[in-house]
């Protein structure tokens, strides 16, 4: 899968590409043959095979959910003194992944970042379905998901009796909630130009319409793109709060309990920081996958992933430094419940997953401080997906490690995800995969329009 | 059909459809003529007893609507209201759905007359003997009617099988201290010390219960205190003072020791002024030249000193003897019966035996116990007679017994067996005839206890199984067969007990007004009883005792064997409410294990789990290992009751039998296995353990538990809200830790109150367990001494409960009288306030528990109490059930606030020891405010939760 062309990318950037890490040559026509063409175009088998294989992942994860309602939680790993599972740890994960396709397109928007313009639509597309992966397991970790779905949700019951505002997790409702419609919105923004492009070129009458339709009417005069730029930046700077927002809020639940390892201050800009590392690992590990399938070699280039590395390598220092924070604490403090608690992390019985943790998040992104392995897509590739397996570890020890070491110790027992409870974790990754194969083959996966003008600016 | 019709006819069956989706029509039917007594949702109690061999406990049961859901101590009957969790748990055996249900004759299913007649005709028509065998009982109606019914049918013997009989020597009535040992229960009310050796009586004797009652919680002196000298770690060695770990070979040598330091100490003083009179009266009782003669022969015979915990043990004595309070010795059933001589003349000296004594000597003892006496007649008289007919009236001697019965059972095996079962058992299964008993609660009898008042067994429900009999109604309704004459004019059991009952004596209560109360209004001179002799002092034949005793010093490991504290003899195997009741020492649930300290196990190289293989020459049994800290060395601690094959599905593969590696043939003791051999088998195997660290990590709880310090007012709370005012009454418990033996009868007392279902070894094991109430059992070094904490650990009703504000959708909530409230259906399963407990005590419905109730099982649910299902958290409400029950009759009688005599939580009203009060605290009158003025701790203070239960120092 992975290409050996990392000598021939070099070169080429050598012999006359820009320093955008597109190809300037590029007509406006050819691009929109290129990118918003694909529409029209036969699926690879090699795209067919992916959606076959997350449609499997996703039928499994469809069946352990079913059966978990059906006979309870019992199918899952969880216990008395364990009571949130793997179920909590992929909901932060999830939440997590999603933090990068925000920072990329709001954040580095607002900071003139032109790498971005490539590689923003999917860094949104899977931020909006990597909160749909994270939205589910709040609620089928529920004890009674039927009632979960909609007690929830802040209005009054008939007793007029309101959901609990000190709650974190009614916190994270909002909090989500939130973060969900923006994106979507932000989304469909930056997708309105490229759908009134597409209405032109794709071939079905049917989809035209659709296009037509949800193009909004959009004819490119002046009057519209001034609305629209200033719009896209308001809209820029809103979803910028969210990604400091969202994942704080998220990290609350954590900060807020009682449970020693988990009651910190840090939390919020710990879990941020995680959440951008993990994301943007994501984000080169699906684009090398998609540049590789869809034959985009050309406008997604190792130099964007040298750029995503470079935020790699800063996030990691932050978690690296957090983790060596929070030891601090738990030894500075005057509190024996943490000490107990991290020192059971060192040497405790989940130790060995700690250290996988510290050497996949922290050791292997140095790494790219090297030019060699930085601008490798191979290398990007296998970090980038350890690193992801990474944070998945670090949520696994914060929320079980934590729970094994509690305050009564009358009880100690090991804490082993089900068949179930695996099933449904590679379920979400399934439906992750599938949603993002069916947009990668339904909309221009990278703004045609920014990329002409970009490459027209640059031509003059 | 026109389109119109069409969509009529569509839209007709649709609505039929929507009118045909509803709930099944259910008639209510008024009561015509009302039940006496019966006012629908307004509970009726009864009192009855409840027989436990020969041990009777007088018991509350709570009915509602006919049904018994729950059965309390009656605190009017001798036993003053104890409990214990094998009493409380029989109310689910009566609607045990694995119960025997039809008659069976050969392998027919049959009725009841016919299995009757099928049994006289097969005794009638015999030519040989016929013995029918009992277990062993206390109930004088029971006795009469035997001996009626041996006087009717000559050719019938009644033997009384008693489980596993050590001291087969019992029936030399002239020893003394057997005598004492077997008959008269010790008044510990009086007891300022007591020196346990070796005996577990506040453990697995069938009178724990009333020994910890009187011990703890009617005792006259303030802080009685107990030394316990074991080869095992037992509830009382947990429960103890002091606990001192001897080899289980040593007990004779360490007795003979402490007779020789004590006789010493008296012999020194004899004629100073400094020890109490009493001790000085006593000296003037012994013949001081046979004392002399005796210290004498023990200095020559136990010249070694190996024991350096004597003087200890001494000095505590004779201090308490100064401070003018009573001492006893308590022997356990395993020691040899040298020792249980020692024990009797160490008792004689410190004066506890006499008229009003610990051993009281002038209290009435029945005879009958022993009438028709015991295994050792059984063996002999089966050769003897060669019975062509048995009948097996409620016992299981083919599990229960040791290998001699059981050879001498199956050498019998031509003879026409008949069992009388609740369950259709082991034995059951060998019998061709087969018939269903009544339980307890279902049936007329009574009992004799062990004061000598007389008190009738009433039953409470109609027999839930109609093909069922109760053995008294079988005996009279067989003897009414054989015999047409037999029982003139009586045709039950009811008739026969009320007779004897309705010719009483003018000074004791009416029929009626017994029933009411539970006891009899006065001792009553019975006709069986008698008063115990006076005892003379015996040195001699003592030294004979101990003259035959020489120590077989075993390198090899020793096997200790008691009964389980739960299951007893294993009767109740099917009980699983028993079943998942945890062991008060290992915290184990279904099944038993070998236990074993970690020195012992270090030396075998045995780890926690590995599955062992013991064997006692041929036989072997392969249980896992448990390490637990206090065991002697070499030792090797097992227990009985369980490894049951037959009668239901609960007991089935819980545990194994280790009365199989019982060879009576060479052992002094069916309860000490020497030079036994140990295997590892590779094998490893989960046990459900209910608690599995028994060291504290936590630093604040260690000192708390440790400190001796008093600290009255508690820690000032810093919190950003303000702080609540409980105007009204504020509801609070305390827990007296020095008090707890961990017998686990408020474990039971809450599952039947709160309707808390039974998971299984499986789910325990995967730590889903849902009792509300455990009780964990901490280890601490203190000194080089391991001492031992039983901590029951239930909701602590924080006042700022972490629980409560991390509820998404406000399920848990603090009630204005300071109850930590679960609104059950409000509850979705999000587990947060379970996450967020630092108690770890909220309990999960992993599955739909209710979905598991089989019929009659449904009956024994608490209707006050919501059954919960699937996905729901839920805990400790500290019954707020009963506190509004109290709360209504309050109302009712004009009083705003809620009397403390109203009302009792459930774990408060089944504790033995009274060690838990429960009460309001804002009411500086009312029992637990009066209670927190003695030094106390709230569990992890330092975390600010302020709970609501204050747990009182072990001193």
């Amino acid at each position: 899968m992975i290409p050996k062309e990392k000598h021939n990318d070099i070169t080429k950037e050598k012999e006359g590409f820009s320093n955008k890490g597109f190809d300037i040559s590029l007509t406006s026509e050819e691009i929109n043959q290129k990118i918003s063409g694909l529409i029209n175009k036969k699926s690879s088998w090699k795209y067919w095979t992916a959606l076959a294989i997350s449609f499997l992942l996703l039928l499994i994860g469809v069946i352990a959910v079913i059966r978990t309602v059906q006979q309870g939680l019992t199918l899952w790993g969880i216990q008395n003194y364990f009571s949130w599972g793997v179920a909590i740890v992929t909901f932060v994960f999830w939440i997590g992944i999603g933090h990068a396709g925000t920072l990329i397109s709001a954040i580095l928007y607002l900071f003139n970042q032109k790498w971005r313009i490539p590689i923003h639509r999917s860094a949104e597309a899977m931020t909006i379905i990597a909160v749909i992966c994270a939205t589910l397991f709040p609620i089928i970790h529920t004890g009674r998901p039927w009632y979960a779905l909609y007690w929830l949700f802040p209005y009054p019951n008939q007793m007029g009796m309101w959901v609990n505002f000190r709650s974190p997790l009614i916190w994270d409702v909002f909090a989500i909630i939130t973060y969900f419609i923006l994106s979507i919105v932000f989304w469909y923004l930056g997708l309105i130009p490229d759908f009134a492009i597409l209405k032109r070129i794709v071939r079905f009458q049917r989809t035209r319409k659709l296009f037509d339709f949800f193009s909004l009417g959009w004819t490119g005069s002046e009057q519209q793109w001034k609305t629209y730029k200033s719009t896209y930046l308001l809209m820029a700077g809103l979803a910028t709060a969210l990604v400091i927002s969202v994942h704080s809020i998220v990290s609350t639940d954590f900060a807020v309990s009682f449970v020693p390892g988990w009651h910190s201050t840090i939390f919020p800009p710990y879990f941020v920081a995680g959440a951008i590392l993990s994301g943007s690992a994501l984000v080169s590990a699906i684009l090398i996958i998609t540049r590789e399938v869809l034959h985009l070699k050309e406008f997604i280039t190792p130099y964007h992933f040298e750029k995503l590395n470079k935020i790699i390598i800063a996030t990691s220092l932050m978690i690296g430094y957090s983790y060596l924070v929070e030891f601090f604490f738990a030894w500075y403090g005057a509190n024996p419940h943490d000490k107990s608690v991290f020192s059971e992390r060192l040497l405790g019985s989940y130790s060995i997953l700690f250290y996988l943790m510290i050497i996949f998040n922290v050791i292997l992104p140095q790494l790219f401080w090297f030019g060699k392995f930085r601008n490798s897509i191979f290398t990007t590739f296998i970090i980038s997906i350890l690193i992801c397996i990474g944070m998945w570890l670090e949520r696994f020890i914060i929320v079980i490690n934590s729970l094994f070491k509690s305050s009564i110790t009358a009880t100690k027992s090991i804490y082993l995800p089900t068949i179930t409870d695996i099933s449904i974790v590679a379920g979400s990754v399934g439906l992750f995969l599938f949603l993002y194969l069916l947009f990668i083959r339904t909309f221009p996966i990278i703004s045609v329009y920014e990329l002409r003008k970009e490459i027209s600016k640059n031509n003059e | 059909m026109k389109r119109r019709d069409f969509i009529a006819s569509l839209s007709a069956s649709m609505a039929l459809i929507a009118a045909g989706c509803r709930r099944p029509e259910q008639k209510i039917v008024p009561q015509v003529t009302p039940v006496e007594y019966l006012v629908p949702g307004v509970a009726n109690y009864y009192t009855s007893v409840y027989i436990q061999k020969n041990f009777a406990y007088g018991i509350l049961i709570k009915t509602r609507e006919g049904r018994p859901i729950k059965i309390d101590g009656n605190p009017d009957s001798p036993t003053k209201g104890s409990i214990s969790p094998k009493i409380q748990a029989s109310l689910y055996s009566l609607y045990d759905p694995d119960r025997f249900w039809e008659p069976v004759v050969g392998n027919k299913k049959v009725d009841l007359e016919i299995a009757i007649n099928e049994v006289a005709k097969i005794i009638s028509g015999m030519n040989g003997r016929t013995a029918v065998i009992i277990d062993e009982h206390c109930s004088p109606a029971l006795e009469n009617l035997l001996n009626d019914f041996v006087n009717t049918l000559p050719y019938i013997d009644v033997i009384k099988l008693s489980y596993l009989n050590n001291l087969k020597q019992l029936n030399k009535e002239d020893n003394a201290h057997l005598y004492y040992f077997k008959r008269v229960i010790p008044n510990l009310s009086k007891a300022g010390l007591v020196v346990s050796v070796s005996s577990d009586f506040l453990g697995n004797d069938k009178a724990s219960p009333y020994y910890a009652s009187s011990f703890f919680r009617n005792n006259r002196i303030k802080n009685p205190r107990l030394l316990c000298i074991e080869s095992i770690l037992t509830a009382t060695g947990i429960t103890a003072n002091e606990r001192y770990v001897i080899k289980p070979n040593d007990y004779e040598e360490f007795l003979a020791e402490l007779s020789r330091e004590m006789l010493k100490k008296l012999v020194n003083l004899y004629g100073t002024e400094t020890l109490d009179k009493r001790i000085l009266e006593l000296q003037s009782r012994f013949n001081m030249d046979s004392l002399h003669n005796y210290l004498q022969f023990l200095n020559e015979r136990f010249s070694v000193s190996k024991f350096g915990f004597i003087d200890i043990i001494v000095n505590e004595l004779f201090l308490s003897k100064e401070r003018g309070e009573e001492v006893c010795f308590l022997g356990g059933e395993n020691l040899s019966e040298a020792s249980l001589a020692m024990i009797f003349q160490l008792n004689k000296m410190m004066l506890s035996i006499g008229e009003n004594k610990i051993f009281d000597s002038s209290a009435k003892v029945t005879e009958f116990i022993d009438k028709y006496s015991d295994s050792d007649k059984f063996c002999d008289n089966l050769e003897a007679f060669d019975y062509k007919s048995i009948i097996f009236l409620d016992v299981n001697p083919v599990y229960q017994s040791d290998s001699v019965i059981n050879s001498l059972l199956n050498k019998i095996l031509k003879a026409n067996k008949i069992s009388l079962s609740l369950y259709k058992d082991e034995t059951a299964d060998t019998c061709g005839i087969c018939i269903p008993l009544t339980h307890y609660l279902e049936s007329w009898s009574d009992a004799e206890f062990f004061d000598g008042q007389r008190i009738i067994q009433q039953p409470v429900i109609a027999p839930l199984n109609k093909h069922s009999v109760s053995k008294e109604d079988f005996l009279i309704k067989l003897a009414k067969l054989i015999n047409q004459s037999a029982f003139n004019g009586i045709d039950s059991n009811y008739a026969f007990v009320t007779k004897s009952y309705l010719q009483k004596a003018p000074d004791t209560l009416s029929w009626e007004q017994m029933l009411r109360t539970g006891n009899c209004g006065k001792n009553v001179e019975n006709a069986n009883s008698r008063i115990s002799k006076d005892i003379s002092i015996n040195l001699n034949e003592t030294k004979d005792l101990l003259r035959e005793y020489e120590n077989k010093v075993t390198n090899g490991l020793s096997l200790v064997l008691t009964q389980s504290c739960n299951l007893q003899e294993g009767k109740e195997a099917n009980n699983a409410w028993l079943q998942e009741l945890p062991d008060p020492v290992t915290k184990q649930t279904w099944g038993n294990a070998f236990c074993l300290s970690p020195e012992t196990a270090k030396k075998l190289a045995i780890k926690d789990f590995d599955v062992i293989k013991v064997s006692n020459n041929s036989k072997e049994v392969e249980l896992p290992a448990i390490l637990i800290e206090g065991l002697s060395e070499d030792v090797i601690h097992g227990t009985l009751g369980y490894g049951r094959t037959k009668g239901g599905k609960t007991l089935k593969e819980v545990g194994k039998n280790l009365a199989q590696l019982i060879d009576i043939s060479d052992n002094k003791s069916f309860y000490l296995i020497n030079n036994i051999k140990v295997s590892k088998t590779g094998k490893t195997e989960k046990i459900a353990l209910f608690q599995t660290e028994r060291k504290i990590t936590n630093e604040n709880l260690l000192s708390e538990l440790t400190k001796k310090n008093t600290r009255n007012t508690p820690k000032q709370n810093i919190s950003i809200f303000p702080k609540y005012d409980y105007k009204g009454q504020r509801w609070a418990m305390s827990i007296d830790l020095s008090k707890c033996t961990a017998c686990g009868s408020c474990i039971i007392s809450c599952q039947a109150e709160n309707n808390i279902p039974v998971v299984g070894k499986e789910e325990i094991i995967r730590g889903r367990m849902m009792n509300w109430l455990r009780i964990d059992t901490y280890e601490i070094n203190l000194n080089d001494k391991t001492k031992y904490f039983n901590f029951p650990m239930l909701c602590q009703h924080c006042e700022m409960a972490p629980c409560e504000s991390v509820c998404p959708v406000a399920a848990t909530t603090h009630s204005p009288e300071g109850i930590n409230e679960m609104t059950y259906n409000r509850c979705i399963g999000a587990r947060f306030c379970m996450v967020n407990c630092p108690y770890k005590i909220r309990r999960f419905n992993f599955k739909n528990h209710p979905s598991g109730i089989v019929k009659p099982l449904e009956n024994i649910l608490n209707p006050d109490v919501t059954v919960r299902m699937q996905g729901i958290a839920e805990k400790c409400t500290f019954c707020v059930q009963r506190i509004n029950e109290a709360r209504y009759r309050a109302k009712d009688e004009g009083i705003s606030k809620i009397p403390e005599e109203y009302l009792k939580t459930a774990c408060q009203q089944a504790c033995p020891t009274g060690a838990i009060i429960f009460g309001d605290i804002n009411n500086p009158e009312s029992e637990i405010s009066k209670s927190v003025k003695r030094s106390h701790f709230k569990l992890l203070e330092e975390l600010n939760t302020n709970p609501s239960i204050h747990y009182l120092k072990k001193l």
